[in-house]
């Protein structure tokens, strides 16, 4: 499941995180929101929800 | 993968302005194309940033905004967006939090927005663990 998560922040800016996706598939999503909000002034891409890279990651620590 | 992104608002969707000021209890809201002149307490036209008078699109009249308040307005500006016209009499009211409020009324009304026009599926809105409003969507 791909999940897109928007928190009100305590500034009143919103956070947006995305879940599941492959590839860049997320990009598009975060460019969507922050084009209609205003603009990204922070983005992490975070691997650990994707298995095939997490799978990769463990492969490349057990060699 | 995935990937978190903090976005910085910017008003510059009317409808969702006009809409976040309803939520923030401001029903009566005037748009204008044109920018029109605000007005103090005494209902004397304001020079707060423009020497020949403060014009705003999106105006909350004084009479709606509590007793002897001025006009709260917001200006389209050429670059697209909206700055907010808010005299020094009523910053006790809109203060700080106010306008964090506002911004956060503003942000969620433009994210449901997007979720709309990118074909997400609502999923939950919850409260986290910060207190902070959170909305879920899931991609169809």
């Amino acid at each position: 499941m791909q999940f897109i998560s928007m928190t009100i922040n305590d500034q009143g800016d919103a956070e947006i995180e995305t879940t599941g996706f492959a590839g860049k598939g997320c990009d598009a999503i975060h460019e969507a929101f922050a084009s209609d909000l205003g603009k990204i002034v922070e983005k992490t891409h975070k691997p650990e929800y994707h298995k095939p890279v997490v799978a990769k990651q463990k492969a490349k620590a057990r060699q | 993968m995935s990937a978190f992104s903090k976005d910085q608002t910017i008003y510059k969707d009317r409808e969702c302005l006009v809409a976040a000021l309803g939520d923030m209890g401001y029903t009566d809201v005037e748009v204008h194309d044109v920018a029109q002149q605000l007005y103090d307490y005494h209902g004397h036209a304001t020079h707060y940033i423009d020497a020949k008078g403060d014009k705003a699109n999106i105006i909350v009249r004084r009479k709606n905004v509590g007793m002897s308040a001025n006009d709260l307005g917001f200006k389209l500006e050429a670059d697209g967006t909206y700055s907010a016209i808010i005299s020094a009499f009523d910053r006790n009211k809109h203060n700080d939090a106010w306008k964090i409020g506002l911004k956060g009324k503003y942000s969620e009304r433009v994210g449901l927005k997007t979720a709309k026009r990118l074909g997400l599926k609502p999923y939950k809105t919850q409260v986290n663990a910060k207190g902070q409003r959170q909305i879920l969507w899931v991609k169809a």
